[in-house]
């Protein structure tokens, strides 16, 4: 062996400015904000994998689909080697490191020591072909724990399916050191030493500690039976079993013995809501979880199939959810059950399992399934380290709680916006790319010249190729084309085989067929900055992947030489665009003043940008008046003041926005106050905080006023006011009506704060008059996370709950003069009537009216007002429209805290946006054919990103370059290719096809 | 639908659309008249802008012979808002395709007046010629008598659209058995045009519904024949090769639809020039291939371009040399792909085209799959 190992430990010692630790979806997300403002970041994980949780789901709620990689900057996307977050992240910043743990961090923010603890793989990427001797030939099986212990795996083996380049990593406390991995491996890649390296990190800037939660075991709390019944399973086990890289590969069957699945039930709440295991928490996410699990397996297991969820309360407390719960309850017929389950016992002598409860009507029902899923939540400790306190540590989540992507990644940006702002208060710089080079245009222009590189690496194939057939049909294609083979073009020797090859000769096309080790991003990096090629001008072709397909044994030349064929067709069709640079105008708008505005407008002064703040009203705070948490308050107020001095910011009152142009980076906006005087103000991004307000469906229960029947706002309102009635007393009876008007059409969305503030007021009340009766009519209490622990206070003293469903809510009788509500206790089965003294009607929010903003800045709404996101998960306070963001209630209805967080979460997106001094767009964008376009407008019409617009009087449609994300939707719609997307030309794609052919 | 009617003194009712024409002409309630006239030339009608009252002489709209679907000429002078008040005597496929036309940014046709007409349908070219040498009145006899009416193409015998229901006034035929023609106004712009005319005011014919209504029942059985045996013509896959096995590519289906709208045909760009490298690598793939190339291709890209706006006017097949059944192809796909997203084609044009509107929730799919 004439090369070093190259170890895991090696490759950290580039510089680090900051260390994410955690690589599930909040690490991620950090890690990719500061790679995109040129921060060099080490990601790493205890976890022999990324991803985390989410590794192990393949859909996601509301839309069932992944979608991950839309957290992926949209800037510079064709520089990236994949676009898929599941096969790995591979942003040239980012450096990632699994099986590794930070154990000391010292020192002061700005300049840490970071020490830590890294487990080899054994295999060394660099060398590694992907080929999977290694786990063919190892003979250790265990239980494979990523498919819920249902099938074995070896101890060599992959972490994750998916994975590209698919390294094998080694289980250390399996491998039993046999040596047979070794023996067999074709490249030398692997090293049988497990043993933990140390390594410390110097002059890193901050630690971001992303630990996330760990699930629940159920197994724990016998009643269910986990682990001894084999077909009762938790949601993410259950997930596996939908997978097509699962342990059926798909098929819906179960564990135990393998017969189809038709009939689940979930179970909710496991290991949550429970004071009994010390559990007064709910986890947030499960529900929707179920919802979802249950929506996908009800449509794989087709029509004869049944899914029933038993719950206590169906917490859909997201924008969107309500109507998607709605949606499988009507029209998927998904079974919702309110029941706290007992247990579940085997069916006779069979696998099937029984659930036996009391329905609605007071009858006891035996129903016989499948499979019950456990619908298990995050555990009840947290993961504690003891550097977490460290100055320069920068936590994610101080509290324990499991949320969903969309608070995860909100999250994750808030505490980015917050590490840099440290970064910025200090002076620190991000360690310059020293090679920022781009490909040299005289020879990108030259006529295409081929090399194409043909890797020997034949002895891990199990097909054999004939070379020398190969490398006629490619001498056939064209005389002038050069032919390299090479051993092992993944060795370092191959490489420089490979770059001499290159700098020697006059090709400015090249094509790589080997595996997919050969060509990692760091080498493509050099394809460009040493070679001169750009990204585009270089193709590998992963023989390996394609073999594979044969039946061993079979000949594979010809389908290689076809591929071979039609790669260098298409290469020779691609051309090369510089791409464009634009400075920047560093300033924001922010539209609104409420405490989102506010905050975003603070924060981002803070990082120096000069923030334009314009509000409609005469007054900034929003309503600040309603705000119930005296600290978040106080923080407001704070706020308040600092804005008005703060010369960095501009406050427009009175003032609305008209008019808006230009690109992100560079936009020209006009204001109007209200005396009818216009200003035009330039700015670089925009933050749409335009907030919301309650609104009063109490009409939709009361058909006349009365004094007595007031909002659960004007309740909180008198509680705080010392010589209200309320608070004097004495109160007899106080009831409360959650959901009025809310979570069913017109307004069918959770307000989120209602049933949080119906509770305190409840509480409260009973602190003052311990004897007053309260009762709360609801339909579910949505205390989601830690506010759970209000849920259960307010049952310990004493106030009473009664559940109602849409189709009979509580009535109210004023015929008598006094306040009478009538319902059904469906616990007592049978009518109840209390006479109220006060009755409080819990009534939603809803986002304040913005379709004048909408025209001037042409974003989306939901059907309820709410400004749509360019993705509800992946990029919650983006909009479609690149350059603006959105954050507060007027996207979604959210707690206050949640707000502010959502207002630090869009100024970090502005951050990544503006902080460069220019920006380079992706050279990859459309241009019409002038001469054979109809301008029928319908590019213009499907540009998700106003990139075109039509010049009237010439009749001409163009394409604003910076815009134009090159997302290829409108050469997809034109029907005569008077419309082209940069080097997708159909030219290329069709002479592909003609080679495949 | 209209319970009156205008009626003219003339006894002719050729002359009576003449008449109407003219007078709106010379009262200046339009700057032109948009409608097919016979040339000095031909006997076929063919689509005129006339401008002068007295050149109505050879105007003949309801002759039952139409060579190109007017909606692309009528387009060319409706491109952009020219101040000009242009009045358009359509048949119903016309129009619909026209407003497709509009959808498509291709005209404007918010100054113009529509004239539409109760179809009685169109006969093919050499038909229309033949009929026409023993028949020198066919425009008017073709309405009276039973017997010339089932010289109509294939398909107007199954077309179920036969109505103008967008158009400011129909031209009502179904009384001409008596010799009545009538002006049905059907928008307040088509009332307001009429009334300033003095013309007679009556109530329409007491057998115009009924006339439709059997009109419709004979048509839509026919349609149901024609697209069972139309599907044949597509599945298998074998089948479709066979219907278009003699396509010359001289791309006239392309040229006689009225909604296929691009300036030049993606099939006439360099993307399909192919060289002759590519030709002998094909054969030499196969050992031999049919010449011209391409040709199910460019089917199978018109169908996914124009299927959602197929009007069903039958002109492709009318002009398609190799007697390629195009139309009953094109309208067996495109009432398929209709009915998946709920989309006809020139009911509203303010109605967006599927591939605009369509969003993936969009719950009408979700049942398609289901079926």
């Amino acid at each position: 062996m004439t090369e070093e190992m190259t170890s895991k430990a090696d490759r950290i010692s580039t510089p680090v400015n900051i260390v994410v630790a955690g690589a599930g979806i909040t690490g991620i997300r950090t890690a990719i904000d500061f790679a995109a403002s040129g921060y060099k970041v080490l990601l790493v994980d205890k976890a022999m994998h990324g991803g985390g949780i989410l590794t192990r789901l393949d859909h996601q709620f509301p839309n069932d689909h992944c979608g991950m990689c839309r957290m992926l900057p949209m800037i510079d996307r064709g520089t990236d080697k994949e676009t898929c977050l599941r096969r790995g992240l591979f942003h040239e910043n980012i450096l990632t490191c699994y099986s590794t743990e930070v154990v000391a961090v010292d020192g002061k923010a700005g300049d840490l020591a970071v020490n830590l603890s890294v487990v080899p793989t054994g295999v060394d990427k660099t060398r590694c072909s992907g080929c999977g001797e290694c786990e063919r030939v190892c003979p250790v099986m265990v239980p494979d724990h990523f498919n819920g212990d249902w099938v074995n795996r070896k101890a060599i083996f992959l972490p994750t399916p998916h994975l590209s380049p698919d390294s094998r990593v080694i289980d250390w406390q399996a491998c039993t050191s046999c040596g047979a991995c070794v023996e067999v491996c074709p490249t030398h890649a692997i090293t049988l030493n497990g043993e933990r390296e140390q390594v410390e990190l110097k002059g890193v800037y901050a630690v971001v500690l992303a630990r996330g939660v760990n699930l629940y075991d159920p197994a724990l709390t016998d009643v269910y039976g986990y682990g001894v019944l084999p077909n009762v399973v938790t949601a993410t086990d259950f997930e596996r079993i939908m997978s097509s890289s699962g342990p059926y590969q798909g098929e819906m069957m179960r564990p135990s013995d393998g017969k189809p699945i038709k009939k689940i039930a979930w179970i909710q709440c496991v290991g949550s809501r429970n004071v009994m295991i010390g559990a007064d928490f709910c986890s947030s996410v499960c529900c929707m979880f179920a919802v979802k699990e249950a929506i996908l397996a009800k449509q794989k297991m087709g029509k004869e199939s049944d899914a029933v969820i038993f719950y206590m309360d169906m917490r859909t407390f997201g924008r969107d959810f309500q109507r998607y719960k709605d949606e499988a309850e009507n029209v998927k017929g998904i079974r919702f059950v309110r029941m706290r389950v007992h247990s579940i016992q085997l069916h006779e002598n069979t696998d099937d399992l029984l659930i036996s409860y009391v329905n609605k009507d007071g009858e006891q029902v035996d129903e016989i399934f499948d499979l019950v899923v456990l619908s298990t939540g995050r555990k009840k400790d947290f993961l504690t380290c003891d550097w977490a306190e460290a100055d320069g540590v920068f936590q994610v989540d101080r509290l324990p709680g499991f949320k969903d992507i969309a608070d995860s990644v909100v999250g994750a940006s808030a505490i980015s916006e917050q590490v840099l702002r440290m970064i910025h208060q200090q002076n620190l710089k991000p360690d310059k790319n020293e090679s920022d080079h781009s490909p040299d245009i005289s020879f990108v222009e030259r006529r295409p010249s081929y090399i194409t590189v043909l890797c020997d690496c034949n002895t891990s194939l199990s097909n054999p190729i004939d070379f020398q057939k190969l490398e006629n049909t490619i001498h056939a294609l064209s005389s002038g084309h050069q032919i390299l083979r090479v051993e092992q073009a993944c060795s370092k020797e191959g490489w420089q085989t490979i770059r001499k090859a290159i700098m020697d000769g006059q090709a400015n096309r090249c094509l790589i067929m080997a595996c997919d080790a050969a060509v990692d991003f760091s080498r493509k990096r050099e394809f460009t900055n040493e070679l001169g090629f750009p990204v585009s001008f270089v193709d590998l072709l992963d023989v390996v992947s394609l073999v594979r397909r044969f039946q061993e044994g079979e000949d594979a030349t010809d389908t290689v030489s076809k591929e071979v064929f039609m790669r260098l067709n298409r290469l020779g069709t691609r051309s090369y665009a510089s791409p464009l640079k634009q400075a920047q105008v560093k300033t924001v708008l922010v539209i609104g003043g409420g405490p989102a505005g506010l905050q975003a407008a603070s924060v981002l002064a803070a990082h120096g940008f000069t923030v334009k703040l314009v509000e409609k009203t005469d007054r900034l705070g929003g309503k600040l008046a309603q705000i119930e948490e005296s600290d978040l308050k106080q923080h407001v107020e704070k706020m308040l003041a600092g804005v008005n001095k703060n010369p960095q910011i501009d406050v427009y009152l009175e003032t609305e926005v008209i008019q808006t142009s230009g690109r992100p980076g560079v936009c020209m906006t006009k204001l109007k106050h209200a005396s009818g005087e216009t200003r035009i103000i330039h700015h670089g991004a925009t933050i749409l905080a335009t907030g919301g307000k309650e609104v009063d469906t109490s009409a939709s229960v009361v058909s006349e006023s009365h004094e007595r029947i007031i909002t659960g706002f004007d309740m909180d309102a008198m509680l705080k006011a010392n010589d209200s009635d309320l608070v004097k007393g004495p109160v007899s009876t106080v009831v409360m009506i959650q959901c009025v008007g809310s979570r069913q059409e017109p307004n069918n969305y959770c307000s989120r704060i209602c049933c949080l503030k119906s509770l305190k007021n409840a509480i409260r009340i009973k602190d003052l008059h311990p004897e007053t009766d309260i009762y709360i009519f609801y339909r579910d209490i949505m205390t989601y996370g830690n506010s759970e622990i209000l849920y259960t206070e307010a049952r310990k003293k004493g106030v009473l709950f009664i559940p109602f469903d849409t189709d009979n809510p509580p009535r109210i009788n004023m015929a008598s003069g006094a306040i009478i509500i009538e319902g059904d206790d469906p616990f007592l089965g049978e009518p109840v009537q209390i006479k109220a003294d006060w009755l409080a009607l819990a009534t939603g929010v809803m986002p304040n009216d913005v379709s004048d903003l909408k025209q001037v800045f042409s974003f989306e709404t939901t059907q309820d007002g709410f400004i749509q996101e360019a993705d509800s998960k992946w990029r919650p306070v983006d909009t479609e429209r690149v350059g603006v963001f959105v954050c507060g209630l007027a996207r979604t209805p959210a707690r206050l805290d949640e707000v502010l967080l959502e207002a630090n979460a869009a100024a970090q997106r502005v951050l990544t946006l503006l902080e460069k001094d220019h920006t380079s767009y992706s050279p990859v964008t459309a241009r019409v054919r002038n001469a054979i376009c109809s301008v029928c407008g319908i590019c213009i019409e499907v540009c998700p990103y106003q990139a075109r617009y039509m010049d009237e009087d010439r009749r001409v449609v163009h394409v604003d370059n910076l815009a134009c994300q090159g997302c290829g939707t409108c050469a997809a719609e034109c029907p005569n290719n008077a419309t082209v997307l940069g080097e997708y030309e159909d030219h290329g794609v069709m002479s592909m096809i003609e080679s495949s052919l | 639908m209209s319970t009156y009617m205008y009626k003219t003194k003339d006894q002719n009712p050729i002359d009576a659309v003449k008449t109407v024409l003219s007078a709106m002409l010379a009262k200046s309630q339009v700057d032109a008249v948009f409608v097919a006239a016979r040339t000095p030339y031909a006997k076929l009608p063919m689509p005129a802008l006339i401008t002068s009252a007295d050149k109505m002489d050879d105007v003949d709209p309801l002759a039952p012979a139409a060579p190109l679907n007017a909606a692309r000429q009528a387009s060319s002078i409706l491109k952009y808002e020219t101040g000009k008040k242009i009045a358009l005597v359509l048949r119903p496929c016309e129009e619909r395709a026209l407003i497709e036309l509009v959808k498509l940014n291709q005209c404007d046709i918010g100054n113009a007046v529509i004239i539409g007409m109760t179809c009685m349908g169109r006969m093919e070219n050499g038909t229309y010629l033949k009929c026409l040498d023993d028949h020198e009145d066919l425009s008017i006899s073709f309405y009276v008598k039973p017997d010339l009416q089932a010289h109509i193409t294939t398909t107007c015998k199954s077309c179920d659209k036969f109505l103008s229901p967008n158009a400011d006034i129909t031209i009502d035929v179904t009384g001409m058995k008596d010799g009545i023609i009538g002006f049905l106004p059907q928008s307040e712009k088509g009332e307001t045009l009429l009334s300033g005319l003095y013309l007679a005011r009556e109530k329409t014919s007491t057998y115009r519904e009924k006339t439709i209504e059997d009109m419709l029942k004979t048509r839509q059985k026919e349609k149901e024949q024609v697209m069972k045996a139309a599907k044949a013509l597509l599945n298998p896959l074998e089948n479709f090769q066979k219907t278009v096995a003699t396509c010359l590519n001289c791309y006239n289906c392309r040229t006689a639809c009225p909604v296929c709208y691009c300036k030049e045909c993606v099939f006439l760009t360099d993307i399909f020039a192919h060289k002759p490298e590519v030709l002998f690598q094909r054969a030499k793939k196969k050992g031999a291939i049919k010449l011209p190339q391409d040709t199910s291709m460019f089917h199978l890209t018109r169908l996914s371009h124009m299927a959602h706006a197929c009007v069903g006017c039958g002109h492709c097949s009318s002009v398609c040399p190799s007697g390629i059944p195009v139309a009953d192809m094109f309208r067996a796909v495109a009432e398929e792909v209709q009915r998946l997203y709920q989309y006809e084609p020139g009911k509203d044009m303010h109605e967006r085209p599927p591939y605009i509107a369509y969003r993936e929730k969009n719950t009408f799919i979700e049942q398609g799959e289901d079926r």
